[in-house]
């Protein structure tokens, strides 16, 4: 029997078995091709988030060119169709075109950073940065790291001057790189402000490089708004790189306090100088016999218990020294010379002689180490616990120099004589004290119509626009920058017995805000760019309303118009 | 030019017969003037048009899609665009015609915001420069961002589409310069150009320097090269559909 065979007409027509698999392959190519592309996105995103995974980047680089080569292999037909075609030519012709387009694009933006010009058209010029700026922008060779403390939320104050100090940073950013800025919030990141050991309340910009870290407060324009001006933060540069520190005299030959003792337990004020010079500060000595004048980089003069006479050409150097905007710090105790007395009384400060005693406050058991209490005052800052040992009391020189200390309290000035005196106490005893004015009584008590009966003022600051004497008296003034001095009634507070103490930290906060008012770089001066408006309630509820709904309303009327003209 | 012209007279008209452009402009003028009025009568507050400025970029993200939308892709919709590309009139004409129409309705829905110009110099003293140099960058960025919208409506026969492909082409290059924060600290040399490359390409870092009272070339630039991209690349999408 013949084997059964089947006609090949009727076999089924089954395809080989290695085409089938190459099919389903096939198939597979727009899946190798999609895991492909997301393999290049997953690489991209590797190198720019993680910087550190290199390998890994080049990995996933790797496995995503081999899935798109091996579906571009697969499919090479599809794909050659795609390109060749009649569609796969015009689009790859609009491709190409778009992509050259898009180059020129880069082209003209890349050219258009390189060489660009900038048109300040603010009427004061606010951001054209000065030469002296530039200079110092140029110059910089270390990178400096500026933190701005603000807290936006707390209201206008810091908004404003968080505005101000980008606005110059950005200006600064444009001409060195290496000025790098960043915001925090001190009221989410306190942390980070304490890492700062400031004297002063946020907000604030700290200028900070490897060596040092140069604060700068925003300082109250006479309209009474808050600035960051371009010459304190370019000073602040200067301090936190290094190329220029602010100047601290100390007057010496009178038998002041000794800067150049640092003896434990000593009366000298070495550790004082180390503290100052630790703030950025280059301190020296002024023999004012010599020199006959003030420097005039001094920044802060201070004059700490001198007992010997000045020369009336010294007191005149001092005068004249703060009648041109000087900044002076003065300390006075009860040896202190009478010459050095005149002047203070000349600017409006009576020193009383004698000794505090205060039973309500001082270290035991001596009631004539006082313990003052505290006013709220940048030179106070956070400063709780002082004690001043042996102090001696202040007062205005004349009764009409009393709304001086009045005026403190509202934060203006009185006018007297024609010029604008603020006499802010810093320290004073309590009620229950009294001037001791027998030194040698032991134990110290209150003698009615000799001693002078408590609250006793310790300490002052002082700020006056004009000559002291009044307008048009006495010798002339510089009448855009005010005198400015504190005046504290002790010099052993600040002594080498008395560190780690707060005491030092009052003398530090007092050279602080005194050197925060004066500059490195005499830069020309623009007029404010600040343009507030001033709205009284009518006018605001004016602009509330008026400027969502008003203008809508008109718009919407007349669309209602055009429709029913047209209906 | 003459049917550019007379494409944009006619595209300006359709603007104004329906009421998208009323309600549009309405919209803007409430939501700036809201925005406006809680900025200037804050305590201390600056007679500027700085908070203006920098709130109107963030509205005109979504009204300029909105004024763009309907320009191409409700004549794709009609079968009116075949009709549009097959009359003697080139593409760049078509797509010039309806852009300057758009521009026209842009500049009429700023206008009314001179009120609130007229409001500070009613109650205080600003500085011309700066409000000028706000409205020039202001005028310059919706430009480049109508033909951001005009291209989206290109791609799609759909006006919702168009509307969101629009409004998300112009997030991404509002946003592109949040980018400098995904990179850790200290990161390679190339990425840190690449990050400064896709910042420089956000549409609002170019604003800043106006609204403060500074025109730069680099901003000027960068918007004229961001309208030319658009129009070039709404061309070619109107082209395609000849092979398509």
């Amino acid at each position: 029997m013949a084997p059964e065979t089947t006609p090949p007409e009727m076999l089924t027509p089954e395809a080989p078995p290695q085409s089938t698999l190459l099919e389903l392959v096939r198939g597979l190519s727009p899946v190798l091709a999609l895991a492909g592309v997301a393999a290049l996105i997953v690489a991209g995103v590797f190198q720019l988030v993680f910087t550190d995974l290199s390998l890994y980047t080049i990995i996933v680089l790797g496995i995503g060119a081999v899935l798109l080569l091996a579906a571009i292999a697969l499919s090479f037909e599809a794909v050659k169709d795609a390109l060749v075609g009649r569609r796969g030519r015009y689009g790859l012709n609009t491709l190409i075109m778009v992509s050259a387009f898009l180059g020129l694009a880069v082209v003209a933006n890349f050219l258009a950073s390189q060489y660009n010009a900038r048109f300040d058209v603010t009427t004061g010029r606010q951001f054209t940065l000065a030469r002296g700026t530039l200079a110092t922008l140029q110059d910089l060779k270390v990178d400096v790291q500026v933190t701005g403390f603000f807290s936006p939320e707390t209201g206008g104050v810091d908004a404003i001057l968080k505005g101000q100090a980008e606005d110059l940073l950005s200006a600064y950013g444009r001409v060195t790189p290496r000025i790098k800025y960043r915001a925090i919030d001190y009221q989410v990141q306190p942390q980070a402000l304490a890492n700062y050991n400031l004297t002063s309340e946020p907000p604030v910009l700290i200028f900070e490089t490897p060596e040092r870290a140069q604060p700068v407060f925003g300082r109250l324009t006479e309209a009474g708004v808050p600035q960051f001006t371009e010459q304190d933060l370019t000073s602040a540069l200067l301090v936190a790189t290094g190329v220029k520190l602010k100047k601290v005299y100390f007057t010496a030959g009178h038998e002041e306090r000794d800067i150049g003792d640092s003896g434990d337990l000593s009366t000298g004020y070495g550790l004082i100088r180390q503290g100052v010079e630790g703030d950025n500060y280059q301190v020296e000595n002024l023999i004012l016999a010599t020199l006959k004048e003030v420097p005039t980089d001094a920044n802060v003069l201070v004059v700490a218990g001198p007992k010997t006479n000045f020369l009336p050409g010294e007191v005149q150097a001092i005068d004249a020294y703060l009648r041109r905007g000087g900044k002076a710090l003065f300390l006075a105790d009860q040896n202190t010379s009478e010459e050095f007395l005149g002047l203070l009384q000349t600017w409006g400060i009576a020193v009383k002689k004698g000794v505090i005693a205060d039973p309500s406050r001082h270290v035991n058991p001596n009631i004539t180490d006082v313990v003052p209490i505290t006013s709220a005052h940048p030179v106070i800052g956070n400063l709780s616990i002082i004690f001043l040992p042996a102090a001696v009391a202040l007062e205005p020189a004349s009764d009409k120099l009393a709304p001086a200390l009045a005026a403190c309290q509202q934060g203006s000035a009185a006018d007297v004589d024609g010029s604008l005196f603020q006499f802010c106490p810093l320290l004073f005893s309590t009620p229950n004290s009294w001037l001791e004015k027998d030194a040698a009584q032991s134990p110290p008590k209150f003698d009615k119509g000799t001693d002078t009966a408590g609250p006793l003022i310790m300490g002052m600051a002082a700020i006056i626009f004009g000559p002291p004497e009044g307008k048009g008296k006495g010798a002339a003034t510089n009448p855009e920058k005010p005198a400015q001095f504190v005046v504290l009634g002790d010099t052993d507070f600040a002594d080498n017995a008395n560190r780690g103490r707060n005491n030092p930290q009052l003398f530090l906060n007092a050279v602080n805000w005194l050197a925060e008012q004066e500059n490195l770089i005499d830069l020309p001066q623009k007029p404010s760019g600040s343009r507030r408006l001033i709205l009284s309630p009518e006018a605001a509820n004016w602009i509330q309303w008026s400027s969502p709904l008003l203008l809508p309303a008109l718009v919407l009327a007349l669309g209602g118009l055009n429709w029913w003209r047209r209906r | 030019m003459r049917n550019t012209i007379l494409i944009t007279a006619k595209e300006f008209r359709s603007y104004f017969t329906s009421p998208i452009a009323y309600v549009v402009t309405a919209v803007f003028l409430a939501l700036t003037g809201f925005f406006f009025a809680v900025s200037v009568t804050r305590p201390l507050a600056d007679a500027s048009m700085r908070d203006f400025v920098s709130i109107s970029q963030f509205i005109l993200w979504f009204i300029i899609p909105a004024l763009t939308m309907r320009l191409f892709a409700e004549e794709q919709k009609l079968g009116t665009l075949e009709m549009l590309l097959t009359a003697p009139v080139r593409d760049i004409e078509v797509v010039l015609g309806k852009y300057l129409a758009s521009l026209g309705v842009l500049l009429a829905m700023l206008l009314p915001t001179a009120y609130f110009v007229a409001l500070l110099f009613w109650f205080g003293t600003p500085d011309t420069g700066p409000i000028l140099s706000a409205y020039i960058g202001l005028v310059l960025m919706g430009a480049a961002l109508l033909t951001l919208g005009l291209f989206a409506s290109s791609l799609s026969s759909n006006q919702i589409i168009a509307f969101v492909v629009g409004a998300g082409i112009i997030l991404v290059l509002l946003f592109a310069d949040a980018v400098a924060g995904l990179p850790g600290a200290d990161p390679p040399l190339f990425v840190q150009r690449l990050v400064a490359v896709i910042q420089y390409a956000s549409i609002r870092t170019h604003l800043i320097d106006f609204s403060r009272g500074v025109i730069d070339t680099r901003d000027v630039i960068y918007y004229a090269v961001l309208t030319v991209v658009g129009l070039f690349l709404t061309v070619r999408s109107l082209e395609t559909r000849r092979w398509r």
